[in-house]
């Protein structure tokens, strides 16, 4: 999680690639894992080297005590702001006191008299405040005017926001430029639009830099928009290209308004990818308000339980959804799949998805693009102990209007991260909840099982799941292993990862490979040393699993010139690891082992990979 | 981590040490994709990290701390280049020379020499940095599809480039 805080790590962390998802055809760098190892391998970059690793110590033992610090005027004014209605709230609730013994005094104030009057059911009530103004029209689509050479228009066709974003529907027209580009490919197809232009770098090198503007002016304060969600203009046929932009907003007050001040100075076009590139110069400008309307918000308190999770509340908007959500810390995802990028911070056991209908009845699955839950409760935990997390997710999409999805949302947290296409993700589902904004109520269901999943209602933690996976305290991690690299039929024979908790340091252990039953192939090793010798090495490196102190050791072994010479280069029947002092078998078969270890670490189950099937290359 | 980079904004040492420490693998891996000698990496790395130390407070929006982490190593990097060899346009960068290496054929070794700086940072970037697409086209000022597009034909130069040296019958390089 990204609120949570990792176990400090010691110094020496090699970090191996991740595991892809399924086992490919057995090439030397047919799929991303053995990609990655070559990659890693051929720039020297497995890990940190120790100098720099005393490099880096050296220099933040150098710095300053304190990094120096920005006062945001927004969030200053929004602090004082606060400050004065928390003096509000308390001048308020000393007039309500006053109002029960002498409702005379406090009918008679100015401006409150005619609130305590209807509180007190007098005969002279007045007006009520309401909670939203009067209802204003729609926003009015605005043409902007074009003071340059783009040949078209820019029409802000809808601007709305609902507290939490600001989102502008937008389109460009095109003009005679991009017609005669449309009859030269016969399709709009594979033409897209950018608020961009080419720059030149300081190496004389040609770049595209994003060139818009748009500032946003609240009660609140000024919001310089850096970092939005602002994509392409696409099209969508006849000439006209269609774009919506989200800006991530302070959770701003009802009927608050919202001025907007939008520059496009340039528009760049790209043909197909790698085609030519178009450049024009429009100085698109326009200054429009709109309010913020909350009336789809909603904020409940929930209490549903579904096994060991409760869902304690919902703050919904059209465009953003947070739950507070209460479970057992398991880990992190990263403690047993290192490497995850974006999704290590995920609590594994909790990776959530929340969907809902789309204006047509199509399943939307809200974006989770605002990264792993925050945990509210500012403690590290243990594992098992109880936490309180919350998850936001948004509801970017440039293909629908957020405001027209429908409910009920459904809530649904995996065991493991879930690629974003159905029913192909690995894992059991940990919970599910369907929540009504109607009723306010939330409720466990089981609409996961028409999408192939099981439940599993006692996940278990990292260092549970670790034990489970080793084989007499030896795991085969899949994120530094897999088939094609452990036994690759060719130069070097196998490479293979074994980690082991560091009080194993120092075990003697043999690898040997067969080629029908016949042990062709022995290398001898240490866990935790290093050795090199020709084609045959072992080195060692440290990192931190669920808690606890790790060695890993990386064993090459070379491919025997006489097996080579008589046989050429084959993939060998077995190998296995063993205690080269009693002769026992630990692994038998360290293939057969790793597709073990990924089912039990990863719930992956193993699929058999035709000749035909193409390596699943995570680069379109 | 967005918690960790809130808290180092808020003045915390120990919350910026222990970004970097997560980091440094990936700060590490980004300047050996631009500068091959270790000295020079080390250099560029610690100027990184004093700028990072100074400038983490300008960073809005906390999602993105090891994408402008990133920038600041290669902007680094840039920088101990421009001393060293005088402007130069990033897609003609002289490959460091390699070791010699007996057993792999010349044309081998010269095809590794001619993978450009271009395809070893973007593929440090994606594949052994595990930042997304969208990311990197963002800090290397690229649209997403030219981003895709270098890095399909880099994998694929790469393999070629590695699959020619196995058949050449050379032992893997370490």
């Amino acid at each position: 999680m990204a609120e949570m805080k990792h176990m400090k790590k010691p110094d020496r962390q090699p970090k191996l690639p991740r595991e892809p998802k399924s086992p490919g055809p057995r090439t030397h760098i047919g799929r991303d894992r053995a990609f990655k190892a070559a990659l890693a391998k051929e720039y020297g970059v497995a890990e940190v080297p120790r100098p720099m690793q005393r490099r880096i110590q050296k220099t933040l033992d150098s710095l300053p005590d304190t990094l120096p610090v920005r006062h945001r005027p927004v969030l200053r004014t929004i602090r004082s702001m606060a400050a004065a209605a928390a003096v509000l709230a308390v001048t308020f609730a000393a007039l309500l006191g006053i109002n029960t013994t002498h409702p005379q005094l406090t009918e008679a104030l100015p401006g409150l008299g005619s609130v305590f009057a209807a509180m007190n059911g007098s005969s002279t009530p007045g007006p009520m405040p309401t909670a939203e103004p009067t209802p204003r029209p729609e926003f009015q689509p605005v043409t902007v005017p074009n003071d340059g050479d783009f040949p078209g228009t820019l029409t802000i066709e809808d601007a709305w926001s609902d507290g939490r974003s600001l989102v502008l529907d937008m389109s460009l027209s095109a003009g005679d430029d991009l017609y005669s580009i449309y009859k030269q490919l016969g399709s709009w197809d594979g033409i897209s639009l950018w608020a961009s232009t080419m720059s030149t770098g300081e190496f004389d090198n040609d770049y595209e830099e994003e060139t818009y503007s748009i500032t946003v002016y609240s009660d609140s304060g000024v919001l310089q928009v850096e970092n939005g969600y602002c994509p392409a203009f696409l099209p969508e046929g006849d000439g006209i290209f269609r774009t919506s932009w989200y800006i991530d907003l302070e959770d701003l007050e009802a009927g608050e308004e919202l001025k907007v001040d939008i520059n496009v100075p340039d528009v760049l076009s790209h043909v197909n990818d790698g085609g030519p590139t178009y450049t024009w110069n429009p100085e698109f400008h326009s200054t429009f308000s709109l309010p913020v309307t909350k009336s789809k918000n909603r904020a409940f308190s929930l209490q549903a339980s579904d096994g060991s999770v409760t869902l304690s509340s919902i703050n919904y908007a059209p465009s953003k959804v947070e739950l507070d959500v209460n479970l057992p810390y398991l880990g992190l995802i990263e403690e047993i799949m290192p490497g995850n990028g974006e999704l290590s911070g995920w609590p594994l056991g909790f990776y959530a998805r929340l969907s809902c209908l789309g204006p047509d009845g199509e399943k939307f699955v809200y974006g989770t693009d605002l990264g792993s839950p925050k945990n509210l409760t500012d403690t590290e935990p243990a594992l098992s102990d109880r936490v309180d997390l919350r998850y936001t997710f948004t509801a970017i999409s440039e293909l629908m209007d957020p405001r027209k999805l429908k409910g009920p949302l459904v809530l649904t947290l995996y065991e493991f991260p879930q690629p974003y296409e159905e029913g192909l993700g690995s894992g059991k589902v940990t919970a599910e909840f369907t929540i009504d904004l109607g009723s306010g109520k939330a409720y466990p269901s089981e609409n996961y099982l028409s999408e192939g999943y099981e439940k599993d209602s006692a996940p278990k933690t990292t260092a549970e799941r670790l034990s489970d996976a080793s084989y007499d305290g030896l795991l085969l991690m899949p994120s530094d292993n897999s088939l094609e690299t452990i036994n690759m039929g060719g130069d070097p024979l196998a490479y293979v990862v074994i980690s082991a908790p560091s009080e194993a340091s120092g075990r003697e252990l043999i690898v040997n490979c067969y080629l029908e039953d016949t042990v062709y192939r022995s290398l001898s090793f240490s866990l935790g040393g290093n050795y090199e010798d020709g084609s045959d090495s072992y080195y060692t490196g440290f990192r931190y699993l669920a808690g606890r102190e790790y060695l890993e050791t990386s064993v090459t072994i070379g491919y025997p010139a006489y097996v080579a010479e008589t046989m050429g280069y084959v993939p060998f029947d077995r190998i296995e690891i063993a205690d080269p002092a009693t002769g026992k078998v630990i692994i038998p078969d360290l293939g057969t082992a790793l597709v073990e270890t990924r089912e039990k670490l990863l719930g992956e189950k193993y699929k058999e990979i035709t000749s035909a099937s193409s390596d699943a290359e995570s680069v379109p | 981590m967005d918690r960790l980079v809130r808290k180092a904004q808020s003045g915390d040492k120990a919350a910026f040490v222990r970004l970097i420490e997560e980091n440094q693998l990936t700060m590490y891996r980004t300047a050996k994709a631009i500068l091959h000698q270790e000295a020079d990496v080390e250099d560029a790395v610690q100027e990184a990290i004093c700028r990072a130390f100074d400038k983490l407070c300008t960073l809005r929006q906390t999602k993105f701390f090891r994408t402008w982490l990133t920038r600041i190593v290669i902007n680094c990097c840039y920088d101990i280049l421009r001393q060293q060899k005088g402007l130069y346009p990033l897609d003609v960068l002289p490959e460091e020379p390699r070791e010699e290496d007996m057993d792999t054929p010349l044309d081998v070794q010269q095809a590794l020499k001619s993978l450009s700086e271009n395809d070893r940072l973007i593929l440090t970037l994606f594949y052994l940095n595990d930042l997304p697409v969208k990311e990197i086209a963002r800090l290397l000022s690229i649209t997403e599809g030219a981003a895709k597009m270098r890095l399909s034909s880099g994998r694929k130069r790469f393999r070629e480039i590695i699959g020619a040296r196995e058949e050449a019958g050379s032992q893997w390089q370490r």
